[in-house]
């Protein structure tokens, strides 16, 4: 299946967000998801969330520094 | 005479009217406040628990003299020397998911300018769903690479601002300083300006 993934096409074989953010490392990360122009927050289970062909999801990383 | 000047009838009575929400009072939440009020807010809810240290000033709208003193009484104090017609409510007290969401009731917009990656995420998922529009940080530690700080609109009502990767890190020896932080800081305000009067962010 191909989406796009920050702005590039790729492809992927993860059937839910979940598994796809574990496959690009983000488990430990606290970040915003943005899945077709959407912001998938904590009040979304992601592990039921599917990945669709032609999706656009973009991660951003929150890091601290204020 | 206003702060201001150079906004017509229109810009001013919008910016005037909002009551804009400032989440923490340091490096990004005093800058931030100071760009605000000069752009021609009036209302602001400013929180943060923290005292004006030492090791502030290298970024923070402080003065040395106001060292050992509540940030929220610091900025007020600072705050009205630029503007002595201003409505602000400042509040001293550490932010957390159960008092964030009646802290900024009256606000429609937020600047989050908090230091944990933990509190920008408790922030922004507290607030997003609530309806509020949100300016946060992320990734603004460092010197040099100005042109990797941007704005980045999320979703409908989140702005993003900074490099998303630069964060403060004291075992690297790096921290927040001035120009970077100062730079995110007046692109919060000019988002939240722009936001205002429906201009691109």
């Amino acid at each position: 299946m191909q989406i796009t993934y920050q702005g590039k096409p790729t492809e992927t074989a993860a059937g839910t967000l979940a598994a796809f953010l574990a496959e690009q490392n983000f488990a430990s990360e606290t970040i915003v998801l943005e899945l077709n122009g959407q912001i998938r927050g904590k009040e979304h289970d992601l592990g039921a969330t599917a990945l669709r062909e032609g999706d656009v999801l973009n991660v951003f990383r929150i890091v601290g520094g204020g | 005479m206003p702060a201001n000047p150079f906004l017509t009838p229109h810009e001013r009575q919008v910016l005037e009217n909002a009551t804009v929400g400032i989440a923490g009072a340091g490096g990004l939440g005093s800058n931030c406040a100071a760009h605000l009020v000069r752009a021609g807010i009036r209302r602001l809810v400013i929180a943060d628990f923290d005292v004006v240290s030492e090791g502030n000033l290298n970024r923070q709208f402080f003065f040395r003299d106001q060292v050992g003193l509540k940030k929220v009484d610091a900025l007020r104090e600072n705050l009205l020397r630029i503007d002595c017609d201003l409505t602000l409510e400042m509040h001293d007290i550490k932010l957390n998911d159960a008092n964030i969401g009646p802290m900024f009731a009256a606000c429609g917009i937020v600047a989050e300018a908090l230091d944990s990656a933990q509190d920008k995420a408790m922030l922004v998922d507290t607030l997003l769903p609530a309806g509020k529009t949100v300016v946060t940080v992320s990734g603004i530690a460092g010197w040099g690479r100005s042109n990797d700080i941007i704005a980045r609109q999320v979703g409908g009502n989140l702005v993003m601002i900074g490099d998303c990767h630069t964060a403060v890190d004291p075992s690297m020896c790096v921290w927040p300083v001035s120009p970077r932080v100062g730079i995110a800081a007046a692109m919060q305000a000019n988002s939240i300006v722009a936001r205002l009067l429906k201009k691109n962010i």
